[in-house]
């Protein structure tokens, strides 16, 4: 009995002493990043890119200038700039939903091109990708 | 019979509410934008494909962008996790599959 009491006094100290030191340390759990301005500001730059690129398609749609050959170059802008993007939030830890975010923004991306291979239609509304292509916020 | 956008996004919506009970105050207003435009694309590729100007596999691409913008959206709600995300958006589509799929004739669903 004694050798029990004297272990759960050990054990009852430490526990103390543990929540002494994390009460003076302030310890949270952090189960996301923080938020990275860096980030925000190529998303939104990115956002504007598309949003521009996008408005221009619209405008063109039915001629030969919305073909898809004429703009595989803001394809590979985009995918360029998404990429190291996505570098930048895998190097922050706890960025796991940021980086599925910016994977889901790949796979739209990837589907608008398909979709502007096969040929916009004039009825597309293409303005709804734009409002939807990029949202990740808020950020980490 | 016209897809009735209303409806759609209102089943969709009841039935995320169905898995994301606890959060639903924080996800609600985002949720229903969300199947609101899920619905609304639907709708606009069922009229595009009585025109004759959609192919199964534009819509199925259409479809797509939404269902993925809607994922993303719903993430950036914090506290949602990746996986609550994907169950709400599957039963939201689920409730609606059937609806969809007769209408339109292909199975986007």
């Amino acid at each position: 009995m004694k050798k029990i009491d004297t272990q759960f006094s050990r054990s009852f100290s430490y526990f103390v002493t543990l929540m002494l030191i994390l009460a003076v340390t302030g310890c949270s759990v952090k189960f996301v990043a923080d938020y990275d301005e860096v980030t925000d500001k190529s998303v939104t730059e990115l956002q504007r890119k598309v949003e521009r690129f996008l408005v221009d398609i619209q405008r063109k749609v039915g001629t030969d200038e919305a073909a898809y050959s004429k703009h595989t170059g803001f394809y590979d802008e985009v995918r360029v700039d998404l990429s190291a993007i996505r570098v930048r939030a895998a190097a922050r830890e706890k960025n796991e939903i940021t980086l599925e975010q910016l994977d889901l923004i790949q796979k739209n991306l990837d589907n608008l091109e398909k979709l502007h291979e096969l040929g916009f239609n004039a009825r597309t509304k293409l303005n709804l990708c734009v409002r939807l292509l990029v949202r990740v916020s808020p950020l980490s | 019979m016209a897809i009735d956008v209303t409806k759609l996004a209102q089943d969709m919506l009841s039935a995320a509410k169905g898995v994301l009970t606890e959060k639903w105050p924080e996800i609600e207003d985002y949720a229903e934008t969300e199947f609101k435009s899920i619905a609304e694309n639907i709708a606009m590729i069922e009229r595009m494909k009585l025109m004759g100007k959609i192919t199964e596999e534009k819509a199925r691409l259409h479809l797509e962008i939404q269902k993925n913008s809607a994922r993303t959206v719903l993430l950036t709600v914090e506290g949602l996790g990746i996986l609550a995300v994907e169950q709400a958006i599957n039963a939201a589509l689920g409730v609606i599959r059937d609806t969809v799929n007769s209408a339109l004739g292909w199975t986007l669903l």
